[in-house]
């Protein structure tokens, strides 16, 4: 687990994207390859984000209200 | 193959038909058959009376008014009306007009007589009762001329009682009987309840004024000769039952008559309908009344040219006339309108940019992008699995039910929730995804991957602090996090960064657009005098931004035993104290802040300077090439023959007046409008680059909100419920769950979720569409039957 994995996440969704455009529904074509490969990508990139903002924290949760363990 | 015409509107050609008048209504019903002809109104400058087909269309209304007319009538005698079939033909149109005037006679005397019988029954009727009531009451008395009697509907009964009391000073008996049946009521045309009353008094002034009062009130009062009741009421109940009759009869043929015409009246209304069209078309067109021959313009979809083509031979062969309809296409400067081939799904995101404005010819339809950045937008704003779940349900059961939905009568808000289907079908699917980002499902978290923390070893009610386990939570937010003391810490940090980042991605893109049209209008100069210079100051500044916020997360700043750098107090230095770094971020830090600071700073001058100084140098070449040459002269006209050179110069003249419409002659600006504009453009530019970023902090401010109240609203209602036990516990299970659910649904989904659709929709209106959308078109819209159709069906 570390930084690659976006990588290796941006690298899926390329070929996904790529997929996506190649294999889209021949009718209303266009529509159909725009939708696809911007889905892909505007949910890469929150994941992205999501993944990157926790990997290397500089905060540590913390409580006060949990049981003895 | 048809252009999808989606990413662009459809490439349009101005066409030109001559039409000869024998078949030109035949020719313009196949056009509205066909749809795809936008004709241009050469009449532009003609009142709506002054046009050649204004007698037509009056016949036409009073058509429609019969039409209309006869369709009330059925509606209150209750005659369903036949459905109508789109593609029915009416055969001999021309005869309809006779036929419905006839109609209209025959209906009108039919209730008109239908109505004066009913009045005289209800006089009958009424009659009989105030006799029945007089004989039961006065008969032993024989003091009946000194009585007003009459009929009155029953909610003024005791008003009557009252006033005649008043006005009479008591002096007077009033008595009453209710009528058991309900009696007709022409002022009101409907059966009332009334009831038989008598006022008895003396004196004929007290007598006239109680009859005046009971006249005033909308009393019938009836006068009863003091000789043979029972002789007076069998003459009456023989006039009645005549009466009955005569009604039956009229009735009976009234409905018969009406059923007749319930088989074809809605095809008689949607072929009138389509008439009035065809007429309102050709007053459009120039009127050659010489030659017998129209002449039309109109916008066709280039790929349906062939089409069009093909229709009009068609008509010409069907009907065989000796002139054919002849199509030229013109070469023109005009614009063409706008035509985006929308399906059920993109209809809707095509409405919302065509609200703000009608793109213009053949730039980028925004509408396409907004198909996905429009919902996912809104769902960073709305992240919750659960409420997205609530609201793709919702738009999935119109989606499935969509035919049968499609004429239910709602009201406003439901037509707009069945238009918007695939939006919110949409919003949903991606808050569902972003819920998982966020991991929160109505405000509870799922333990689904492995978590980055554990909690180490502590006492009850310490304050613990996590430890990492090098571990990264790998969908979305580790729930270990939830319930935190700082988890808003945390959050906020996040959700501040993932608005930034996604927001300047989002006009990036948005901004390319703008690269796109101008070399799809071979505009290359606009591309290195405001493309490019915008480009980069917007890549120096928040593009730089953007870069370190992701670089800093990248850094494991523990291992690197340094203090991480606020980036806010690093963009803020970068401009007012250039060079001067506080904690710093990487190597060479200070170089590559005063060269993006450079390159921002010099790009302003370009953007401000390049476009006004390029138009200047290309005004005056084109002012040298005019000196240089000779001016063209006007053709002239060959003139064929003496008899048509009157006409043709009617409709050269017709047709050169409606070319100058649109003014084909580019207006010359001076270079200080230039340079005010593009000063003005420049310095928006500038701050909306810097005003736009902010805007989209909306997203995490709305996301907050939203996964605090859900939060709040988890706490406040259901959570409380789970302390009791027992009988109570049960009870208050239930009973929170209701509110819960119901608060769910009408606050956090329906409530905030407008909320967060209107701000999904600003950040494309303005932050996203700024960035490119000129919008200076005007849509589409061809002579079609296609809408009147589905309105009849």
């Amino acid at each position: 687990m570390s930084g690659w994995t976006v990588v290796f996440g941006l690298l899926l969704t390329v070929v996904a994207s790529l997929l996506a455009w190649q294999f889209a529904p021949k009718r209303d074509n266009t529509v159909w390859r725009s939708s696809l490969v911007l889905t892909l990508v505007m949910c890469y990139l929150m994941w992205a984000i999501t993944y990157l903002a926790q990997l290397h924290p500089l905060e540590a949760p913390t409580r006060s209200d949990l049981r003895a363990e | 193959m048809r252009d999808e015409a989606i990413f662009r509107s459809a490439q349009m050609s101005l066409a030109q038909m001559y039409v000869s008048y024998e078949v030109s209504r035949e020719i313009v019903r196949a056009l509205g058959d066909l749809g795809v002809v936008h004709f241009r109104d050469l009449n532009a400058s003609v009142s709506d009376f002054q046009r050649a087909f204004v007698e037509p269309i009056k016949s036409v209304n009073n058509s429609l008014r019969q039409t209309r007319l006869v369709k009330s009538y059925m509606q209150t005698n209750g005659v369903e009306m036949a459905p109508v079939w789109s593609g029915e033909q009416v055969a001999n149109i021309e005869t309809l007009p006779a036929k419905l005037d006839a109609l209209e006679d025959q209906l009108t005397n039919l209730v008109d007589s239908e109505l004066q019988l009913k009045s005289s029954q209800l006089q009958l009727i009424e009659r009989r009762y105030t006799l029945q009531f007089a004989a039961k009451l006065l008969g032993q008395h024989h003091a009946v001329s000194d009585t007003v009697l009459g009929v009155v509907n029953r909610q003024e009964l005791a008003a009557l009682q009252r006033i005649c009391w008043r006005a009479l000073r008591g002096n007077l008996v009033f008595m009453s009987e209710n009528i058991d049946q309900q009696v007709w009521d022409s002022s009101q045309r409907k059966l009332v309840d009334k009831s038989v009353f008598v006022v008895v008094t003396h004196g004929s002034q007290l007598l006239q004024r109680a009859e005046s009062i009971a006249r005033a009130m909308d009393a019938h009062v009836y006068e009863i000769q003091n000789s043979d009741v029972s002789h007076e009421l069998q003459d009456l109940n023989t006039r009645l039952s005549e009466v009955n009759e005569v009604l039956e009869q009229t009735h009976r043929t009234l409905i018969s008559q009406l059923q007749d015409v319930s088989e074809s009246i809605g095809a008689w209304d949607l072929a009138l309908q389509k008439e009035r069209g065809v007429y309102e078309t050709l007053n459009k067109f120039v009127y050659d009344e010489n030659r017998k021959l129209l002449i039309a313009e109109g916008w066709i979809p280039t790929d349906e040219l062939i089409n069009t083509q093909n229709c009009l031979r068609s008509v010409s062969e069907a009907f065989q006339v000796e002139s054919p309809t002849v199509m030229t296409l013109l070469q023109t400067t005009k614009q063409p309108p706008t035509y985006h081939r929308t399906n059920k799904v993109t209809q809707a995101f095509q409405n919302m940019v065509d609200v703000y404005a009608v793109a213009s010819y053949q730039e980028v339809n925004p509408g396409l992008p907004t198909v996905v950045t429009f919902p996912f937008m809104f769902a960073v704003m709305f992240g919750d699995i659960g409420h997205g779940f609530l609201m793709f349900l919702a738009a999935l059961l119109v989606v499935l039910n969509e035919r049968k939905l499609a004429r239910y009568q709602g009201g406003d808000v439901f037509d707009m929730f069945y238009t918007g289907r695939y939006v919110i079908l949409l919003m949903g699917l991606f808050s569902m995804f972003t819920g998982f980002m966020y991991n929160d499902l109505f405000s509870k978290s799922m333990t689904l991957f492995k978590s980055g923390w554990v909690w180490p070893h502590h006492e009850s009610g310490e304050s613990v602090t996590a430890v990492s386990t090098n571990n990264v939570y790998i969908f979305g937010i580790d729930y270990m996090w939830h319930g935190a003391e700082n988890n808003l810490r945390f959050l906020n940090s996040y959700k501040m960064k993932l608005s930034v980042i996604l927001g300047y991605v989002h006009m990036l893109y948005s901004y390319f657009f703008s690269l796109v049209n101008d070399l799809h209008f071979k505009n290359y100069a606009a591309v290195l005098t405001n493309f490019v210079p915008g480009l980069i100051f917007f890549l120096s500044i928040f593009g730089y931004l953007s870069i370190c916020i992701i670089y800093k997360w990248t850094v494991d700043w523990a291992e690197r035993g340094a203090q991480p750098p606020s980036l806010m107090n690093m963009l803020i230095n970068m401009f007012l104290a250039p060079g001067k770094i506080d904690e710093p971020l990487y190597k060479g830090q200070k170089q590559v802040q005063l060269f993006l600071l450079f390159a921002a700073l010099a790009s302003v001058p370009v953007l401000l300077f390049a476009k006004p100084l390029y138009m200047r140098r290309q005004a005056q070449k084109q002012h040298h090439q005019n000196q240089n040459q000779y001016q063209a002269l006007p053709t002239v006209q060959p003139q064929s023959s003496r008899d048509n050179a009157v006409s043709d110069r009617l409709v050269n003249d017709a047709l050169q007046n409606l070319g100058s419409d649109s003014s084909a002659e580019e207006h010359e600006e001076s270079f200080g409008d230039i340079m005010i504009e593009q000063a003005i453009e420049t310095i928006e530019f500038c701050l909306n680059s810097v005003s736009h970023t902010a805007s989209y902090l909306r997203l995490w401010a709305l996301s907050l909100a939203h996964s605090q109240l859900s939060q709040v609203l988890w706490d406040m209602t259901l959570k409380l419920s789970f302390g009791a036990s027992g009988t109570v516990g049960v009870i208050m299970v239930v009973v929170m769950f209701a509110v819960w659910m119901s608060l769910t649904v009408a606050i956090l989904t329906v409530m905030e979720g407008t909320s967060a659709m209107l701000h999904a929709l600003r950040l494309h209106w303005v932050e996203s569409m700024s960035k490119f959308y000129i919008g200076e078109g005007y849509a589409f819209e061809p002579f079609s039957f296609a809408s009147l159709s589905a309105a009849a069906a």
